[in-house]
């Protein structure tokens, strides 16, 4: 099995056998380094995919003009379709701040009041988010349609958009 | 796992068992998944895409896993077995990990609006994709067997860092993609399509790798096993006089 | 007069079935070509008798 050890063992120190297992043990310790660096290491915050209203109004003037992603819930009773402007208002929140949010184009087929969405586009002058790219955050909760939800059990489904 | 060549062409090899065991939970799975259970609350029918989704990337983990330990084996021992192993294992994984993409991206265009966005869960499993493509590339660059055992498996160790943190992705970043899905968090009425097509998948990716692991074992323990410098002529000459020759 | 219909959703995605289906076939054409080559890789070789 082993054949070709035996001639090269004795006259070396390092054996392939034994090259091969420090090979092992030094690529355990890279990808474990690299991994804890993730998972420990502050990577977190440079890697951002959405702010949410509270950042991005601490971010102040630094907002305005900068493509950013936004992310938050679709406040009830805020969605407003604006026909002159082929556009569709409404206020995005993560509870403690709201942004005005006026997004062009058909939204998808999930968005509604109360929904997770994140927007993509800069904050104007003005203090409205202007957006040209709408997406719908769907919860991990995959219900059947057992009659009408609660409004409890709506809420429970997009809590994973909350205390973001 | 033990057996010899002649084990390889038995009718009933457990590589053959799992595979024939996968497609046909796979599609009893999908079939319920389409057409029997009901549509999701929000998605509709477009919700279905979860009998399928779901399975692979958990399939692919696993299958992933697999392939970390066959290359950690590899060189712990320096078998050809377990490199042969660890290659085909990152086939199948690579297969899976780009099926995922394409599932992904066709449920995200009517779910969240978009086929593609570059959300960590998206992205980290996109680079875990490229990785194990890398690990394969590498292996077909490198011709002396055992470089190509060697580094071939540790880029593999090296890549597999990547799929905890595709996992834990949802977790510790904001993402579009939804957090981790469990039997909490599924309807009832969902779960059984959803194991059936998860066990299907898992049992079908022992298949295919048990499949290409019978093929790939061959030539990689007898290049292994040929003698290292210019004798290459010996093997040669056996490998043309075999039955047939056509390749 | 035309009622304009607000292209505001009802929260409720209805048809998408090519996307289904979409995914659903190519996942099983992907399966179908990767077993059929393993199969015609795995016998492209007479088994060697040494």
């Amino acid at each position: 099995m082993s054949a070709p050890q035996a001639p090269v063992a004795p006259a070396r120190g390092i054996t392939p056998a034994l090259q091969r297992r420090l090979f092992l043990v030094g690529a355990l310790l890279v990808a474990g380094g690299a991994l804890s660096a993730v998972a420990f290491g502050d990577l977190g915050e440079s890697l951002v995919y959405f702010w949410d209203p509270t950042q991005m109004a601490a971010a102040g003037e630094d907002a305005v003009g900068a493509t950013i992603r936004l992310g938050g819930v679709v406040k009830a009773g805020s969605v407003e379709w604006q026909q002159d402007r082929g556009s569709l208002k409404f206020i995005v929140s993560d509870g403690k701040t709201e942004v005005a949010v006026e997004a062009t184009g058909a939204p998808p087929q999930m968005f509604r009041e109360g929904i997770g969405v994140v927007v993509e586009g800069t904050l104007t002058q003005s203090g409205v988010f202007a957006s040209d790219r709408l997406m719908v955050k769907h919860s991990n909760e995959y219900k059947a349609p057992e009659g009408d939800m609660s409004a409890d059990e709506r809420k429970e489904l997009y809590s994973t958009v909350e205390g973001l | 796992m033990g057996s010899e060549g002649a084990a390889a062409d038995r009718l009933l090899s457990w590589d053959r068992v799992s595979l024939v065991i996968g497609l046909l939970l796979l599609i009893v799975g999908h079939y319920q998944g389409l057409f029997v259970a009901p549509a999701e609350a929000m998605m509709g029918d477009v919700g279905r895409i979860l009998y399928v989704h779901v399975p692979t990337a958990w399939a692919c983990m696993l299958v992933y896993t697999a392939c970390f330990v066959f290359a950690g084996l590899a060189l712990w021992s320096g078998k050809g077995k377990w490199d042969a192993a660890m290659e085909a294992s990152a086939e199948v994984g690579v297969l899976y990990n780009a099926l995922l993409l394409i599932q992904g991206s066709l449920w995200a265009r009517p779910t969240w609006g978009v086929f593609w966005t570059w959300d960590p869960r998206l992205t980290t499993s996109a680079i875990v994709l490229v990785l194990f493509v890398g690990v394969l590339v590498l292996r077909r660059v490198i011709t002396e067997p055992e470089r190509r055992l060697n580094l071939g498996s540790i880029a593999a160790v090296l890549a597999y860092a990547g799929v905890p943190i595709v996992y834990f992705s949802v977790k510790w970043w904001r993402t579009l993609h939804q957090p981790f899905s469990s039997p909490a968090t599924v309807s009832d009425s969902f779960i059984t399509p959803l194991r059936l097509a998860a066990f299907g998948m898992i049992f079908l990716g022992i298949g295919l790798i048990g499949l290409r692991w019978r093929a790939l074992r061959r030539e990689v323990e007898r290049e292994l096993s040929a003698p290292a410098l210019p004798a290459a002529l010996p093997t040669l000459e056996l490998g043309q006089r075999g039955p047939g020759g056509a390749a | 007069m035309n009622e304009v219909v607000e292209p505001v959703a009802t929260g409720v995605i209805t048809g998408g079935w090519p996307y289904i289906i979409g995914a659903y076939g190519l996942t099983w054409a992907g399966l179908l070509a990767f077993l059929t080559r393993a199969v015609l890789l795995g016998r492209a070789r007479p088994p060697e008798s040494p």
